[in-house]
């Protein structure tokens, strides 16, 4: 009975899995190989940027493929999007419209890979995995996904060869990128201290010091929170041209369009968490004797901080994209990224305009992070960032 | 009663948050009304002229308007070596007047009514125009309302004038186009936008200058003449006690700095304020610098320099201590210059000669803010309130929706329908998009490893930003917002498909772990697993993030609309209003897109209801 009972044990899948080739990786190298013998190879100078070391990629890719281990997933991972950034830089290099031979490589590298992003997710780790790796291979599929897109993206402009003026590829932006690189600084300076992290501020606390009197007012929650969800669908497009006039067209009208963004969902949230709190601990501290002072900073307040970031999670994107718009819609002194964004969109670099919302969405993803972090750090306690039961 | 009551602190928050309005429009207008108070370029502009003749039947003592003032005796620019001296109240003559004191040129002619047209020789936009009823001067002068006239207004008010109302050139009938009332004037059909209405405030204003029309308050009992050469009774510019003489004082203060009727006269000889400029390039090198003329006063960069300290002179040849900036202006009035505008101080380049005597024929000065005398007049006149009162934009809201035809696309009905189709459209497609996306998730767990951190960060992309670049991209295959509603469909998705997601893989996920086992002991199918466990697990959370993925698609389609130019939905009707100044009706569409919001929301709930009906909202 005892061996039996062995050979089912969940832990002896990978030993399955061991055998099993990557079928897609496999299809994926041989469509690259057709396209080794295309006509795009024939090209000289792609010879020798692309040939040999393509020939060798697509090889080993075929063989990692059919050997099929979790760790030839892994390696295929970052030998297929290689594989494709060779295609597409050697086609950009000539600049000419792709071939069939070009659209095999690149979509055949492509599928290579995206097979071994498939695999590296599929396997389940044995439980004497460490920590350092477990959390790499959790990182690996989510880090090749936006290698992939962009390949794509180029792919596709270089391919087609799109014109810069109507659809830049990600070389050209990552060109201007580089060569407007402090003047994007300057106006993020201009977006995110000035405009965003100032409304913000603002918004937090004015939101939260709202959101306690409306918490203890019963009155308030009753008038103010309907009315607070129909203020926030006031659509900003037509609030920020409105606090244009009232604030004038320079930083100050911005940061009120941010304020605003921020007071809502604050308000909203901070007011839920302070009110929505376990009965069962209420009557505890009531039991306790506890003042009204000691339950709002041992229940309440904790209770409600998981609301607040929440809130503002989503008000820190929310409120990049708003400033965005209000720079649209208040045309002030030529400053700020969305101002970059409009003025170059107006006279077609839009080169420019997709350099500026790469730093706008890099800077608005590390805002994100940024407050994810402090609540990790903050409430690390709640429920929520528990570990689930394996 | 019983609603009144449910609802009664909505009702009073609502209420407060109105009254609110009020001191919120004065705290942001005020500021601006001081600002336009304080701001001389906004203000009006008077010509002070030389005093002409009051009367014409005296003959060795002249009336004068002020004549307490003092002043010279002058004819046309020069002054009379006449010997008089000036009274209390008149000019005494020490001897009989050696010419006419008034050549009388032609009559004015009587068009109709009180409208005189004036002969050829004369012009009515002339400031020194001297019109005599019989021997009597008559005073001319208008009053513009002081209200601007915006296309919708009716009543205006002028103050200090209670003559005939002249609009755009025409006089108005009393009665028929217009009633009056006081100070105010209450017209039948409103001026349209931009025009100019005016109202006479002496015996007679100018109705046409083109045209020399003129129209007297009342009816003129004598003869309407044009004088062509008045004596009048000029000032005299008060010198400022200084070592060189040179410096002299208008009466009035707030000199119009450049002033094309400005006259100032040494004794016979008139003095220009034209300036001059250096025959060399200001390159940042050059030091020294020829002007036309040996003699005149520097400025660089409008602030004036001061020889002997900041440049020495060699004839016309200046020589700068410091070399001037690249592109300074430098300037040189070789006559006089107007040093001082605030209390009307000039400087001559020349001292004049200690007999003769500075004087003025006419001079403009800023005579009032031309919004008003007070803060509050001039709040009121605001062209645009940042924040109007309540009621202005209560008031608007009747005009507003009956502003086009119903029959007219750009009727705010048709506007919000449009709007709410596109919504309506976005939230399909992104619901759509996030439930597919939703459910491989659930189905095949790679794939949510390796692209739910994307889905978190596309929303940090601003896709607002590249409305442009997707209208041009879909351009190219046709697609346009004119004729489509995709453009705006595809960027109301992009907001909206993320709640979608992120709720509906919760729901989805959110399952009994017993239910399952129960479904999975009685050997049911995957559908009817989906059907019976996990779609009633999903509804709630699905329903909520639909109600957030709504809002989502409004703002999303509102902002696709302002990028259009298709005169469709209210994101364009909200940038048009913007674009035109209209505050209050920026406000209305504000509200219609709340409500727009809040009713699209409510009518998920309702669907919610329908759906589910075993879930309580």
């Amino acid at each position: 009975m005892k061996p039996a009972l062995a050979a089912k044990n969940p832990a002896a899948a990978p030993t399955r899995l061991r055998i099993k080739p990557l079928y897609a990786s496999g299809i994926g190298a041989l469509v690259a190989l057709l396209g080794l013998l295309g006509p795009f190879t024939v090209q000289e100078s792609a010879v020798d940027t692309l040939g040999p070391l393509g020939l060798a990629i697509v090889v080993t890719s075929l063989l990692l493929a059919v050997i099929g281990r979790d760790w030839a997933a892994v390696a295929l991972l970052p030998l297929g999007l290689l594989g494709a950034f060779q295609t597409v830089s050697a086609l950009w290099l000539l600049r000419i419209p792709g071939d069939w031979g070009y659209w095999a490589l690149l979509w055949g590298f492509l599928v290579a890979s995206l097979g071994g992003v498939w695999r590296v997710s599929l396997v389940e780790l044995p439980p004497e995995t460490g920590k350092a790796e477990r959390t790499l291979r959790g990182l690996l599929p989510p880090a090749a996904i936006p290698f992939a897109l962009l390949l794509t993206w180029q792919g596709l402009v270089s391919g087609y060869t799109v014109p810069k003026g109507i659809f830049p590829g990600v070389l050209d932006v990552w060109t201007q990128l580089t060569v407007s690189f402090r003047v994007l600084l300057a106006d993020s300076y201009v977006t995110f201290v000035k405009e965003v992290l100032f409304g913000f501020t603002l918004g937090l606390i004015g939101g939260f010091t709202a959101a306690i009197a409306i918490a203890f007012s019963p009155f308030l929650q009753r008038g103010f929170l309907p009315l607070a969800a129909a203020f926030g669908a006031v659509p900003i497009v037509g609030l920020a041209p409105v606090l244009g006039r009232a604030f004038g067209v320079n930083w100050e009208s911005k940061a009120a369009v941010v304020v605003i963004v921020t007071f809502f969902p604050v308000v909203l949230n901070t007011v839920q968490g302070l009110v929505n709190v376990d009965p069962l601990k209420l009557e505890l501290l009531r039991a306790y004797a506890a003042k009204p002072r000691e339950v709002f900073f041992k229940l309440r307040l904790p209770n409600s901080l998981p609301y607040l970031f929440n809130a503002l999670k989503l008000a820190a994107v929310i409120s990049v994209v708003s400033v965005i718009v209000a720079e649209f819609l208040i045309p002030g002194p030529p400053e700020g990224l969305g101002q970059r964004i409009s003025l170059s969109a107006r006279r077609g670099a839009f080169d420019v305009v997709f350099a500026a919302i790469a730093v706008t969405s890099i800077i608005s993803f590390a805002f994100y992070s940024l407050l994810s972090l402090v609540e990790r750090w903050l409430t690390g306690w709640h429920p929520s960032f528990r570990e689930e039961p394996r | 009663m019983l609603w009144v009551r449910r609802h009664l602190p909505v009702i009073l928050v609502l209420l407060a948050l109105v009254l609110l309005g009020y001191p919120l429009a004065l705290l942001f207008g005020l500021p601006l009304a001081v600002r336009d108070m304080n701001d001389l370029r906004k203000w009006e502009h008077r010509v002070i002229t030389a005093r002409p003749l009051l009367s014409l039947d005296t003959v060795r003592q002249l009336q004068f308007p002020d004549a307490a003032k003092g002043g010279l005796l002058v004819k046309g620019d020069a002054p009379l070596d006449w010997q008089y001296r000036v009274t209390e109240d008149a000019v005494v003559l020490q001897h009989d007047p050696p010419t006419p004191l008034v050549d009388l040129g032609d009559a004015a002619s009587g068009v109709a009514g009180d409208l005189y047209r004036l002969p050829a020789s004369a012009d009515a936009a002339d400031p020194t125009l001297a019109v005599y009823l019989g021997d009597r001067l008559a005073l001319g002068g208008t009053v513009a309302a002081r209200e601007v006239p915006e296309g919708e207004r009716l009543t205006f008010s002028f103050p200090g004038a209670n003559g005939p109302v002249i609009v755009d050139g025409e006089v108005l009938n009393e009665g028929e186009a217009y009633e009056d009332l006081g100070e105010r004037v209450r017209f039948e059909t409103a001026p349209r936008f931009g025009s100019d209405v005016r109202r006479v405030s002496g015996d007679y204003g100018v109705v046409n200058a083109a045209e020399n029309l003129i129209v007297f308050s009342e009816a003129p009992g004598a003869q309407v003449w044009v004088a062509s050469n008045v004596v009048r009774l000029a000032e005299v510019l008060e010198p400022v006690s200084d070592s060189q003489g040179r410096r002299f004082r208008f009466a009035a203060e707030r000199v119009v700095e450049t002033d094309g009727e400005r006259q100032v006269f040494v004794g016979e000889t008139a003095l220009s304020d034209d300036d001059e400029r250096p025959a060399e390039r200001v390159d940042g090198v050059r030091q020294e610098f020829t002007f036309d003329s040996p003699q005149g006063i520097v400025t660089a960069d409008g602030v004036r320099q001061i020889e002997g300290q900041e440049y020495e002179r060699e004839g016309n040849l200046v020589r700068f201590a410091q070399v001037p900036a690249r592109n300074a202006r430098l300037r040189q009035y070789p006559n006089y210059y107007l040093t001082n505008p605030a209390i009307g101080e000039i400087e001559l380049a020349l001292a004049p000669e200690p007999d003769s005597t500075v004087w003025t024929s006419r001079y403009s000065v800023y005579s009032r803010p031309s919004c008003g005398s007070t803060t509050m007049e001039c709040f009121f006149a605001l062209p645009q309130h940042p924040v109007p009162f309540p009621h202005w934009i209560a008031q608007r809201i009747g005009p507003f929706f009956d502003k086009y035809p119903l029959t007219d696309e750009r009727n705010v009905v048709w506007a919000t329908l449009y709007t709410t189709l596109g919504t309506v459209t976005a939230l399909a497609l992104g619901s759509a998009v996030g439930i597919v996306l939703a459910y491989l998730f659930v189905l095949l767990r790679p794939l949510e490893q390796a692209l739910l951190p994307w889905v978190v960060a596309s929303q940090t992309v601003p896709i607002i930003a590249l409305v442009p670049v997707l209208l041009l991209v879909l351009g190219n295959f046709g697609i346009t917002i004119q004729t489509s509603l995709l453009p705006t469909a595809i960027i109301g998705a992009y907001i909206a498909f993320f709640p979608m997601v992120v709720g509906t893989v919760k729901g989805l996920r959110s399952v009994d772990p017993l239910a399952l086992d129960l479904m999975r002991s009685y050997a049911a199918t995957p559908l009817q697993v989906f059907a019976k466990v996990r779609f009633p697990a999903a509804v709630p959370f699905f329903f909520t993030s639909l109600k957030l993925a709504t809002a989502a698609a409004l703002v999303g389609a509102l902002v696709a609309e302002t990028e259009s130019n298709n005169r469709r939905g209210l994101g364009y009707q909200i940038l048009g209003q913007v674009q035109s100044g209209n505050v209050a009706d920026v406000w209305i569409l504000l509200i219609i897109s709340a409500l727009l919001g809040v009713g699209l929301v409510a009518l998920i709930g309702g669907l919610q209801r329908l759906i589910a009906p075993w879930e309580r909202v």
